[in-house]
This record gives C-alpha cells, sequence and structure tokens, in this order.
C-alpha cells in the first residue's frame, strides 16, 4: 500500500492580510516517487518549501507529512568561511542536544555521506573554495547526513553548468529509485522534470495550481500558460529508449513578431 | 513720589555706610577694579562667598540669586537657624546648581555684585558675564589665609559691611595665635614628630586633599602633616598609594555619606595605621562645612585635639562661643553633638572627648 | 588563510591559555606598592596550595592585602570582563552572520549603561542594579534588531544602522539622568559607568558579576555550535531542525547579561566585543567552536594587557574605556580594509 509522504489542501500563503502569494493549492508526493514543481519567478515556490518542511505556518489550509524531510536549499554563501566537514556536520543539528556539541559518531556520519556523494577528499577544504556544483554536492552530503525520508531541494540546478545538472539529477534519480526516498524539487527547466520526476506540480497561477503525473500534466498547453512561450513537446528513441523534452519554438520571425505585440 | 523716597533713603544710606568702606577701589582676585556702588542692594553669589555674605550682612536681605548647591548648604545646616529666609533665595541664576550662569536669570535680577569663582580658568564661568557687562567680583580658589581675608574685605566692601569683616579677621587670627601655641606643646610631648594625616576628600573614587588645597594648610597647621602634599590637584588615587603613605589618622569630608565604618569594613584598609588604630574620623558639619573666615578654626582645634589627645579640649565650648558671638545662636548639647558627628565617629578611638559629658570633666580642673 | 583544523587554530587554545595565565601572574605584579615577586610567588601559591604545603607567612599584611585584596579582584575581574565581551561578540557576529557588529555597535552597553544610571537614581544598588543594567541592554538590543529588520534589504548596514541610532538614543538619555541627578552624591557614580574603568574593583563586586558572566558564559560556550547553525541564515537553520527564533532570544539574553554585568562592573568598554572575535578568527579559523572559547581567552588576555597600560602609564589611572577605543578602532580599520580586500562573502 502507497502512502503519501507529502499531501497538502487548500493551501494558501499571504504575508499581508489579503495579499496572497497563492491561495486554494493541492498536491501530494506520493512515497518513493519524485515531484517537481514548477512556476514563473516570485510565484512563491520557495513559500511553498517553507510551508512543506514546516518552517513557515500556512495562512490557510493543511500540509501533512509523513517521515522525516531534509531540505537542500538553492546555492547560497556562507559568511563564515567554514570546511566543508563543518558544513557537512550541521546536517546533523536535529540529533545533537541544545547544549551538546557534534560527537565523534556525528563526525564519521557526517564524512560518510561527503563519501556517498563522492566528495570525501574535500572534507578539511574551506567551503568557499568549491565550484558551484562542488558546493552543490556539500549540501545535498548535509541534508543526506540527518538520513531523510524525504528530500526537498529548491532548484537545486539552475546555478548549474550542463554536467553537473545532469550530476544532480543523476542523484535525485538514485535517491527515490534505489534509496526509497520520496524527492521534491523545484525548478526551472521543465525538461528536469520530464526526465525524472514522476509527478508535478505547475503553479500557473496565484489561485490556481495543476498536478499529476508527468505525462498528464506537463502538456503542451499547460507549458504554454505556464511560460508564455510557443513550445513543442518532443518525443524521440535514444539507444532503445524512449525520450521526451521539449523546445521553445522561437525563430528570429516569431521573436520579432511577438515584439510588435 | 515713593520712587524718591526710595531713593532719597538709599543716597543716605550710600553716605552713612562709605564712611566705613576703604578709599582706594578694592581689586576683585583677578586684579580688576571693583566699580561697585556699596553697598550693594542686590547681590548673586555663586561660590562659598554666600554664607560669609550672609554672616557679614546678618540677613538674605540683599541676596537675590544663589547657586542651589550653596543655597544647599546652608539651609540644610547649622546657618539655617541663623538665617531662615535664605532657603528661600532664587537658585535659577546657575544652570547646573554650581557655577555656569544662566545671564538672562541674572540680568532679569539686575544685581549691583555677582560674585563669581574663576574656576580653573574656565571660560564659561566668567566670559558670559563679563559680555553681558554684569559687575563681576572674581573669587579665585583659596591658597592661603589672606585669600580668606580678602574674600572677607571684598565682601565688606560690597556689602558696606567692612568693620564687620575686620572683625572676623582679626578673631580667626586670635583664634590661630592660641591654636599653634597648644599645637606646639603638644609636638613636644611628641619630641617634633608630627602625625601623617591624609584628608579624604572622596572615598570612592579615592581622591585626598592636595598639598595645594587650603584644607592641606590648615591640617599642617594643626599640627599634623598632609601624606599627599605632593599632589598639585586633586586627583584620584590608587588604594596602593594609600597603603604606600600608611596614614595615622584620616579624616572624612563633613558632607558626604563615607563614615569611619565604611574604611573599618573595607578589607583593603585593613592594614592601613588609621585603620588599625581607629583613627578615621569624619569632619563635623558646622554651618559652613567647616571651613572658612569662622569655622576654619574650629576645624584646626577639632584636628589638633584628636592628634593630641593630651591637650584639654577647648572645642565644644569654642563651637559654642563662635555660633554665639558671630551668629546669636545658643547650641544645645544635642545639636552639637550633630555636628560633631558623635554617632558615626563614636566607633573611633578618642573621640569621646568630645562628648558632652567628657568635656565638662576635663574643663574642670 | 587559516581553516580549522591547521596546526596554529590546534594550538591556539592551550597557547592563549598559557599566556593568560603568565599575565595574570604579571598583573598581580604591577601596581604603586612595592611587593617582590617572589613575595607575590609565595601569597599565590599561599592560595593555590593546601595548608600543609603553603610557604610560611613572611609578608606584610600591607603585601597581602595588596596583592590578594587589591590586584586579585581587579585581575579576576578584568578578565571576566575580557572573556565575556569575547565571547558576547564572537556570538554576536556568529548569530548575525555580520562581521561589523559588537555589544557597543548594536547598543547593549549604552542600553546597560542606562538601566545602571537610571538604577543609581533610583537609589537601587547590588543585584537590583545588574537587573536593571541587563533590563537596559536587553530593549536597547531588542530595538537595534528590530530596526534593522524595518528595512527590507536585510544584510550588514541596517543592523549597524539600527544600532547606532539605538546606541545615540541611549547616550542622550544617559546625559539626560546626569542633568537631573544630584551633582554630589549621584553624579560621580554615574559618570564612572560612562566613563568605563577597573579603578573600583572590589571582592563585592567580583562577588556580584561573576556569577552572571560564568553562568552566561559557560551557556554560551555549551552554545556554540548551535552559532555555526544560525551563522547559515534563518531559513537554512529552520530547515535543519533549529528553532531559530527561541535560540537567537536565548542567545541574545546570555550576551545582554555578559554585557549588563560587564558593564556594572567597569562601566562602557569599548570595542574589545568587536575587535577580539576578528582577531581570534584568523587566529583558530571561523568555526564557532572553537571560536568562542580562543575569543574568551583572548579577550581576557586583551583586556588585561589594556588594564595593566592603564595602571602604569600615567601617575593617574587611566581609563581603560579611551584606551580600548584608542587600540581598538585602528585594529578594527586595518582589519576592515584587509576583509574589503580579500571580499567579505556576506548574505
Amino acid at each position: 500500500m502507497t502512502r503519501d509522504a507529502i499531501a497538502f489542501t487548500g493551501l494558501g500563503h499571504a504575508y499581508r492580510r489579503d495579499e496572497w502569494i497563492f491561495r486554494g493549492y493541492h498536491g501530494r508526493l506520493a512515497k518513493g516517487r519524485i515531484m517537481a514543481v514548477l512556476g514563473p519567478n516570485g510565484c512563491g515556490k520557495t513559500t511553498l518549501l517553507r510551508l512543506l518542511l514546516g518552517i513557515a505556518a500556512p495562512t490557510e489550509g493543511q500540509v501533512t507529512i509523513e517521515g522525516k524531510a531534509a531540505f537542500v536549499p538553492q546555492l547560497f554563501q556562507v559568511g563564515f568561511d567554514y570546511s566543508v566537514l563543518d558544513m557537512v556536520l550541521m546536517g546533523r543539528a536535529a540529533k545533537v542536544a541544545l547544549l551538546a556539541q557534534p560527537s565523534r559518531r556525528d563526525e564519521e556520519a557526517a564524512l560518510a555521506a561527503l563519501d556517498r556523494v563522492g566528495m570525501a577528499d574535500f572534507a578539511s577544504r574551506p567551503f568557499h573554495h568549491l565550484s558551484g556544483g562542488q558546493r552543490q554536492m556539500v549540501i545535498f552530503a548535509r541534508a543526506l547526513v540527518s538520513a531523510p525520508e524525504i528530500m526537498i531541494l529548491d532548484e537545486p540546478s539552475s546555478a548549474l553548468d550542463l554536467r553537473n545538472q545532469a550530476v544532480i539529477l543523476e542523484r535525485m534519480a538514485m535517491l527515490a529509485h534505489h534509496d526509497g526516498l520520496s524527492v521534491l524539487f523545484t525548478t526551472h527547466h521543465p525538461h528536469h522534470a520530464l526526465s525524472v520526476a514522476d509527478d508535478v506540480l505547475l503553479m500557473l497561477r496565484p489561485d490556481h495550481a495543476v498536478s499529476g503525473p508527468v505525462a498528464d500534466i506537463l502538456t503542451e498547453d499547460n507549458l504554454r500558460q505556464l511560460y508564455g512561450v510557443p513550445l513543442k513537446l518532443l518525443g524521440f528513441e535514444h539507444e532503445g529508449r524512449p525520450h521526451r523534452t521539449l523546445a521553445p519554438v522561437l525563430t528570429p520571425e516569431v521573436i520579432l513578431e511577438r515584439g510588435r505585440s | 513720589m515713593r520712587l524718591i523716597l526710595t531713593s532719597v533713603a538709599l543716597a543716605v544710606l550710600c553716605l552713612v555706610r562709605t564712611g566705613e568702606a576703604q578709599t582706594p577701589p578694592p581689586q576683585d582676585q583677578r586684579g580688576r577694579d571693583v566699580s561697585v556702588a556699596a553697598p550693594a542692594q542686590r547681590v548673586v553669589t555663586f561660590n562659598s562667598v554666600l554664607w560669609l555674605y550672609l554672616t557679614l550682612e546678618r540677613g538674605a536681605g540683599p541676596i537675590a540669586g544663589a547657586s542651589a548647591s550653596t543655597v544647599r548648604t546652608v539651609s540644610t545646616g547649622l546657618l539655617d537657624r541663623a538665617f531662615p529666609s535664605a532657603a528661600a533665595i532664587p537658585t535659577d541664576v546657575s544652570v547646573d546648581g554650581f557655577f555656569v550662569p544662566n545671564v538672562e536669570a541674572i540680568l532679569r535680577r539686575a544685581p549691583d555684585a555677582v560674585f563669581q569663582w574663576v574656576g580653573r580658568n574656565d571660560p564659561a564661568y566668567l566670559e558670559p558675564l563679563d559680555r553681558a557687562g554684569l559687575p563681576v567680583v572674581a573669587l579665585r580658589q583659596t591658597r592661603d589665609e589672606r585669600d580668606y581675608f580678602s574674600t572677607a574685605r571684598l565682601i565688606g566692601a560690597v556689602s558696606g559691611r567692612s568693620a564687620r569683616a575686620e572683625a572676623l579677621i582679626d578673631d580667626y587670627r586670635d583664634s590661630y595665635a592660641r591654636l599653634d601655641h597648644h599645637v606646639q606643646a603638644g609636638l613636644q610631648a611628641t619630641k617634633g614628630r608630627r602625625q601623617r594625616v591624609l584628608y579624604l576628600w572622596k572615598w570612592r573614587p579615592l581622591i585626598p586633599i592636595d598639598g595645594k588645597n587650603f584644607f592641606g594648610t590648615l591640617l599642617e597647621r594643626a599640627g599634623g602633616v598632609n601624606v599627599a602634599a605632593q599632589l598639585a590637584r586633586p586627583e584620584r588615587v590608587s588604594m596602593e598609594k594609600i597603603l604606600l603613605w600608611d596614614p595615622e589618622v584620616v579624616v572624612l569630608f563633613c558632607c558626604d555619606r563615607t563614615t569611619p565604618s565604611d574604611l573599618y569594613q573595607d578589607p583593603m584598609w585593613r592594614p592601613v595605621s588609621a585603620v588599625r588604630n581607629r583613627r578615621v574620623y569624619k569632619v563635623p558639619s558646622g554651618g559652613s562645612r567647616f571651613a572658612d573666615l569662622v569655622e576654619g578654626p574650629l576645624y584646626s582645634r577639632w584636628l589638633t585635639e584628636l592628634l593630641f589627645p593630651e591637650l584639654p579640649s577647648t572645642l565644644r565650648g569654642d563651637l559654642r562661643q563662635t555660633f554665639q558671638q558671630v551668629y546669636g545662636l545658643d547650641l544645645d548639647d544635642d545639636t552639637l553633638d550633630h555636628t560633631l558627628h558623635m554617632k558615626v565617629n563614636s566607633v573611633s578611638a578618642g573621640y569621646d572627648r568630645f562628648s558632652r559629658s567628657l568635656t565638662q570633666e576635663s574643663l574642670r580642673p | 588563510m587559516s581553516i580549522s583544523s591547521s596546526s596554529l587554530a590546534r594550538l591556539a587554545v592551550p597557547l592563549l591559555s598559557l599566556s593568560l595565565l603568565l599575565a595574570m601572574l604579571m598583573s598581580l605584579r604591577i601596581g604603586t606598592y612595592p611587593v617582590p615577586t617572589l613575595t607575590v610567588a609565595r601569597v599565590v601559591l599561599a592560595w593555590l596550595l593546601p595548608a600543609g604545603m603553603a610557604p610560611a607567612s613572611d609578608w606584610s599584611e600591607a603585601e597581602w592585602v595588596a596583592v590578594t585584596i587589591i590586584r586579585l579582584p581587579r585581575v579576576l575581574l578584568v578578565c571576566l570582563a575580557g572573556a565575556g565581551l569575547g565571547l558576547a561578540g564572537a556570538a554576536l557576529q556568529g548569530m548575525m552572520r555580520n562581521p561589523l557588529v559588537g555589544p557597543d555597535i548594536v547598543g547593549i552597553s549604552a542600553g546597560a549603561a542606562f538601566g545602571g544610571i537610571l538604577a543609581i537614581l533610583l537609589d537601587f544598588s547590588g543585584p537590583a542594579m545588574l537587573a536593571a543594567a541587563f533590563a537596559g541592554g536587553m530593549v536597547a538590543l531588542a530595538l537595534a534588531w528590530t530596526l534593522s529588520r524595518l528595512g527590507r534589504g536585510g544584510g550588514v548596514l541596517p543592523l549597524v544602522l539600527g544600532g547606532i541610532i539605538v546606541a545615540a538614543f541611549f547616550t542622550a538619555l544617559n546625559g539626560l539622568l546626569q542633568y537631573v541627578a544630584d551633582p554630589d552624591s549621584k553624579l560621580p557614580a554615574m559618570v564612572y559607568w560612562l566613563i568605563g574603568s577597573f579603578a573600583a574593583a572590589s571582592i563585592d563586586k567580583l562577588v556580584l558579576v561573576a556569577p552572571p558572566i560564568v553562568l552566561a558564559g559557560g551557556l554560551l560556550l555549551a552554545l556554540r555550535w548551535r552559532v555555526n547553525l544560525l551563522s547559515l541564515g534563518e531559513l537554512d537553520a529552520a530547515s535543519l531542525g533549529i528553532r531559530v527564533e527561541r535560540l537567537r532570544w536565548l542567545i541574545i539574553a546570555l550576551v545582554a547579561m555578559i554585557v549588563a554585568a560587564q558593564v556594572s562592573a567597569s562601566g562602557m568598554v569599548g570595542w574589545v566585543g568587536l575587535v577580539v572575535p576578528h582577531f581570534t578568527r584568523m587566529l583558530v579559523g571561523p568555526d564557532h567552536r572553537r571560536l568562542l572559547p580562543a575569543s574568551a581567552l583572548f579577550g581576557a588576555l586583551f583586556l588585561l594587557m589594556m588594564d595593566d597600560v592603564a595602571r602604569t602609564l600615567a601617575s593617574q589611572e587611566l581609563p581603560i574605556g579611551v584606551l580600548t577605543a584608542v587600540v581598538g578602532t585602528p585594529v578594527f580599520a586595518f582589519l576592515y580594509w584587509r576583509l574589503q580586500a580579500r571580499g567579505w562573502n556576506n548574505d
């Protein structure tokens, strides 16, 4: 029997009275599956994640979350120049008592998590000296070190080059399909959703979101509505496997036409 | 009509009083001529001349304003009995309660003289008064008894009470002549050795009476030696410095909350001779902080009698006599006890010589 | 660039401890009253060793009082205050992710001084005065924090500006209180609070301020790893399972407690809480697990040196607050320049 890792109904959030970021959102993430959240800039993706993580309380609606969740924030800089190991160790926060310091066991867990993402050699290096992709991996390891059942990632691939994007997607797929975690991530790249996600949530308008299996939701219509750009979904075969991707239908003529109107 | 009458009366008064005044125009203590028509009708005072002015004038009549701190000293001490009206003297003439003048308030009173302290060349004290064209009488910090005399004469000249000023000066000299005699006798008994005395102006922080201060001079005149004589100005000293000085007697400023017990209870003071022998004394309050022309000799007398216990004690009698003579006040035993701080000083060695019963006994032979 | 695993960082805490111990012994030797070094050593041994092994007491009472009653409480008080300021500064900088803050810059010191001065005016003393100083420090810090949050941008500048506004406001209030105070009995005590000096150190003061500084300092030390977590920022720290707001206020309260105790022991002593953590960070790296204890040790060492200079430079003692500012500001300017040159990563 499959149960939901995350389910939310009638979810809405307003920072000020009647200034809704979004309202009336529904969605569910089944255990062991991957859900992508797509929406234009400023539509409240990060706010949605805060509500799902329980960091902020929703103005209305309900969130139920089953299992321990870990969070991978957007690629960020830290005010202090901590070492990679120090950064990963912080993932153990919930396991260390308020007035205690992390133990040797916590440190071993951190090293193991670094090893899992292939960053063990960087343990004593300053976090700031790493490349964007390496930093993302360290933050990934930091999430893993708390032994989560659910991973929530905020635009894990947006600041990375193609190679590192692929590494991240691969990690997420492994987490879900090999380790049995439930994964939810936000992204600006619909083709990332097409390649790894099982389900998708499209934040079409502040008062309207649609969610469901990728095949049902990532339609040309919906995507056109979401991004306001003409685009085409393409299916092809590669090495005997079916693939889907999408491309904006933008020729110089189309661009000029759009510019005029 | 009334105006004419008043001016006539004033003119007559002036004629009467100018007879008493000295012929050359007096100079104030920064060397400027004092061009005040004596007797002054309205006077503003800033420093401790207030009580001497009251004393010479025998009333608060001409005082049109004074700094709050001096009015407080008068109205909370013995002088309140002699000059009950002094409590009502307006104090808005100073901005800070001390020496910073409120020029507009002073101008409003149109004073004939403004007595101001020169301070430590602080321009905020004198300059605003000079700029406003007020008749300033500047007084400097008392360095020796000649400053006492010159202050008394200045007040005498301005108030038209020069004869009284001279009488007070004579009394002062007589008192010290008697005291010097006693100190010589006392020093003979100690083979000329003077005891080390610390006059503590403030306890926290530790600020002693320095070598340039007139209180220090009076201390030496009473037969002691000022351990802080090497200091040239009032400054904070460390406790270790006091350990080094090791005073045999400590006297405390009359008019704050510090008492001998404070020092006895402070572990830092334990090795100090004065504390070991319980010879810490609080200076009596008197009417004017036991200083100046009238009470200065009493302060010295008090200290001499503490330094030389074998001398007969006349202090209680001297106090009574001085207050009777100068202010016409009869001080009862309770008042004397209060003025001498009998209660807080009772924990110290030898202070019982000032108690009402013992004094009478010592007078008996 | 120093990182936490370098050998210097590892050696910093034992080295700082040793230097502090030596500096304390040396400071016991400094004073107007002449006490031979050997006698100082013997007196200290008599304190440390059990009665049977202690050296014979062949010193004079004045020597004993100079070393144990005058100098020892002062040395301990200075060390406690310095350690407290170092800790408070390091914790604040970490928590606010902001290298430019310190207890004086964000207004705590002025607020605590206001509380203390108000207490003098109302004739409070002892623990009540300490409580008033604590309340003043808390209010000031809360105000600065709130002001900085009004600015939408976040980051370094709003907090520094908020602190300047709050400090200026409390400084103005302090002036007002001085003006209405009785100049004979209360004003000198108030001025003392504002200048900053350990000249009035005594056993009584030590007994009054040691418990809050030791308690709050101990708790801050226990929370040192949590400061790492807070330094990540609100969202990130919260996502790691930290109750950010609660932890922040706990640290604010502890910092205010330390600063209030320090201010009531020695008046306002600026710049220590700002410069010391900076310097220590260069020594041991950014990990607060090591930075906080090292800052405490270095703060104690720094303030003790400053106090020794204050005691010996002139015949009359200098106010230590003036000295720390004279030394602190150029050092801070230098550090600021270095950080600018290197590119400080912040927010």
